[in-house]
Formats: C-alpha cells, sequence, structure tokens
C-alpha cells in the first residue's frame, strides 16, 4: 500500500495538450504549436546573432552554430551527398536544429515535452522530406529515369524485378516516410514516457515519508535518464538529417 | 464537436491538425528565414575564413618554396666557392713548384758554370805555371850550362860548381 500515492496521469494527458487560442477551429493553438514555433525562433535567432558577430575567430554562440554546420557539411551532406548536396546544406541544417530542439524540450524544466513526442510534428515533417526527394528525383533526372533507378535495381535478372520492384516500391515510397515519423516520434515517445514514469515515482517516494528509503534509486534513475534523453535527442535529429540526405543524395544521383 | 474531435484527438498516438498546421507553418517560416537571411551570413563568414586558411597556407608554402631555393642557391655559390678556392690553392701549388725547380735549375746551372770556369782558371794557372817552370827551367840549364862551359876550364872545380848549383835549386 505504500505506492498507493502513485497516481499515473493517463497517456492521454501527457500528451494532448488544451488548446490556449482558437480552440474551436482546425488551427487550434495549444503547447506543441508553441514548441514547434518556439523551435524555428531559436534556431533563427541562434543564426542571427552568430551571423552578426563574424569574427575570424569564432567565440561563443558563433563557435557554436559554425561548428554544427560545419559538421552538417561534412558528416552529412558530402559524405553521403558528395558536393552535388552543398546545396542542400541550410534547409538541412534548419531539418537538423528544428528536430533538435523540439526533442530537447523533453529535458527542459516546465517545459519537458518533445513536440516531437507527437506524430502530428514528425508525420508533416516526414511527408515534407518524402515530397521533396521526388520532387528533386524527378527534376533531376525526369520522371521516367528516376522511378526507373528508384524502383529497378540495376544488374538484376529480369526474372527477379517481378519480385525486387515491388519490394522496391514498399521500401522506398511507402516504408521510408513511414519509418522517418515513426522511428522519431517512437523514441521521443518513449523518453518522454520514461521520465514522466520516474519522475511521479520519484514524487509519490518523496511525498510519502516511509518511501525516503528508496528515494534515491529512482531519482538517481531521473538524473542518468534526463541525461540519456539529451543524447537521443541529439542521436534522432541526426538520424532524421542524415537518412533525408541519403534519400536525398539518391533523388540527385540517381541511387543504386 | 466534430472540430472537438478533429482537434483533440483522443488517441494520443493520431495527430491532432492544429498541431500538424503549426508545424508545419513553424518550419516553413524556420526554412524561409533561415535560408533567406540567417544562414547565409554564417556561411558567408565560413567561407571566408576558410579562403583566409587557404590563402594563408599558400602564402606560407610558396615563403616556404622560395626559402628553400634560396638556400639551395647559396648551396650552389658556397660550392662553387670552394672549388674556386681549391683551385687557386691548387694553382698557387703547382705555381711554386715550378718557380722551385726553376731556381733549383737555376742554381745548377750557376754552380755549373762556376765550376766550369773554376776549371778553365785552374787549366790556365797550370798552363801559365808550367811555362813559367819551363822558362825558369830552361833559364836555369843555361844558367848551368853557362857554368859548366866556364868551369870546363877549371876542370877540377867542375864538381864542386855542379854541387853547389843543385843545393840552391832544391832550396828554391
Amino acid at each position: 500500500m505504500i505506492f498507493a500515492g502513485i497516481n499515473f496521469p493517463p497517456i492521454a494527458e501527457l500528451l494532448n495538450w488544451k488548446p490556449i487560442a482558437f480552440g474551436s477551429t482546425a488551427f487550434m493553438f495549444n503547447k506543441i504549436a508553441v514548441l514547434t514555433l518556439l523551435s524555428a525562433a531559436i534556431t533563427l535567432v541562434l543564426f542571427f546573432v552568430a551571423g552578426r558577430r563574424q569574427q575570424l575567430v569564432p567565440r561563443g554562440i558563433q563557435n557554436i552554430m559554425e561548428s554544427a554546420v560545419d559538421f552538417i557539411t561534412n558528416s552529412v551532406v558530402i559524405d553521403v551527398m558528395g558536393q552535388e548536396g552543398l546545396a542542400w546544406v541550410p534547409w538541412l541544417t534548419g531539418l537538423f536544429f528544428f528536430i533538435l530542439f523540439n526533442n530537447l524540450f523533453e529535458v527542459i524544466p516546465f517545459i519537458q515535452m518533445p513536440a516531437t513526442a507527437r506524430t502530428s510534428v514528425t508525420i508533416p515533417l516526414a511527408l515534407i522530406v518524402y515530397v521533396t526527394f521526388i520532387v528533386v528525383g524527378i527534376k533531376k533526372q525526369g520522371f521516367g529515369r528516376y522511378f526507373k533507378s528508384a524502383l529497378v535495381p540495376s544488374g538484376v535478372p529480369v526474372a527477379l524485378l517481378i519480385l525486387l520492384v515491388p519490394i522496391e516500391l514498399l521500401s522506398t515510397f511507402i516504408v521510408r516516410p513511414f519509418a522517418l515519423a515513426v522511428r522519431l516520434f517512437g523514441n521521443m515517445l518513449a523518453g518522454h514516457l520514461l521520465l514522466v514514469t520516474f519522475a511521479v515515482i520519484s514524487e509519490a517516494l518523496f511525498v510519502r515519508s516511509i518511501g525516503l528509503i528508496v528515494l534515491p534509486l529512482p531519482a538517481a534513475t531521473l538524473v542518468v535518464l534526463t541525461g540519456y534523453e539529451i543524447f537521443v535527442g541529439f542521436l534522432q535529429a541526426f538520424i532524421f538529417t542524415i537518412l533525408t540526405a541519403v534519400y536525398l543524395g539518391e533523388s540527385l544521383g540517381g541511387g543504386h | 464537436m466534430v472540430f472537438g474531435v478533429v482537434t483533440q484527438s483522443p488517441n494520443p498516438i493520431l495527430p491532432s491538425t492544429g498541431e500538424i498546421i503549426w508545424s508545419v507553418i513553424s518550419f516553413a517560416i524556420l526554412l524561409v528565414l533561415l535560408v533567406k537571411y540567417a544562414f547565409p551570413p554564417v556561411a558567408g563568414m565560413m567561407a571566408k575564413r576558410t579562403d583566409k586558411i587557404r590563402d594563408d597556407l599558400e602564402a606560407a608554402e610558396s615563403a616556404r618554396r622560395d626559402a628553400e631555393r634560396l638556400l639551395e642557391e647559396r648551396r650552389v655559390e658556397l660550392g662553387r666557392a670552394r672549388e674556386e678556392g681549391q683551385r687557386i690553392i691548387e694553382d698557387a701549388r703547382a705555381t711554386g713548384e715550378a718557380l722551385r725547380q726553376e731556381a733549383i735549375q737555376e742554381a745548377q746551372r750557376e754552380a755549373q758554370m762556376v765550376r766550369e770556369q773554376a776549371q778553365l782558371q785552374v787549366a790556365a794557372e797550370r798552363s801559365r805555371l808550367i811555362l813559367e817552370l819551363r822558362s825558369e827551367l830552361a833559364g836555369m840549364a843555361i844558367e848551368l850550362s853557362t857554368r859548366i862551359l866556364a868551369h870546363e876550364l877549371a876542370s877540377s872545380e867542375v864538381d864542386p860548381l855542379v854541387e853547389s848549383f843543385l843545393a840552391e835549386a832544391d832550396s828554391e
């Protein structure tokens, strides 16, 4: 009965945020909307500040943002897409920071909600990437050639194509956007629920004096998990961005 | 009620229309402003820095190449100077040797000449002495003959006269 005080909120309460404005319209404005706007604003402010300093030897924010751009340029774009992909660096940088800040809101006190734990954020992002790489592929290679390069692997016997074309169709045009959206959403949702779980347990133990005996364990786990979630936030932003680069690279270069 | 269902989906996994719209708006605003205004200055600064570093490296490389070239030139010049010095020393040595040989030959020639002159002088002296001796002997013979002839006149005195003449000749 010690744990009778634990009151784990229903999952809908953790994820479905009440409207702040326009509640009865399709433009319902809630915490998630605030967070997505905030992550865009933070990214823009950081870049404006970094761009205004213009020091030859970068320091502070300029240093951090330039390192990030350098990382995306070299480790994501050039490695995956080659020199041809350099035009996509600003786009991919924006995508990376947008996802990163939306992820990191998970561990920011008083916010404690990753906007990317909502499919409302990850599905549109995945769809934007999906539409972009298809449009880029068609523009770059032409309609017929793009779909041929995407669906028909070269050097494969014709007999096998009956099997491979549907697989390629499924993996490239159906699974890709789904996997992008679900991977990010699933990871962030799981992390969010973990943190909530340990926070609720710690709080319950703290409130019930007898529980203080075992308090340090869940509280320490909460601290460790918070650190881990910061890492996951960076990792998932990186994975989403690098996969986008891979898909764009295939569209630019013909894939396979 | 319809909007209520749409905007506040009961299933936490399903997306809500309002959130979709705002996340797309946020991302669109971010991309437009970032690509048009916020990113270019940062990228420009990085490109400028890259160019500066490349220029500096190229300048350093060119300075290094110049220094190496100068060093090589100096090395060649030093080698040439060393060879020149060696050649001068060799020349001096050869000249010295030639002068020495010449001096020796000159000295030998002079010595030979002195010796020959001395021999000539000795020979002339000898001839002169012989002639002198001959004329003296002739004189003595004449004087002896004269004395003998004179003594023949008093033959008893011939022998002691001859003896005294010979004693005189020995003492001279």
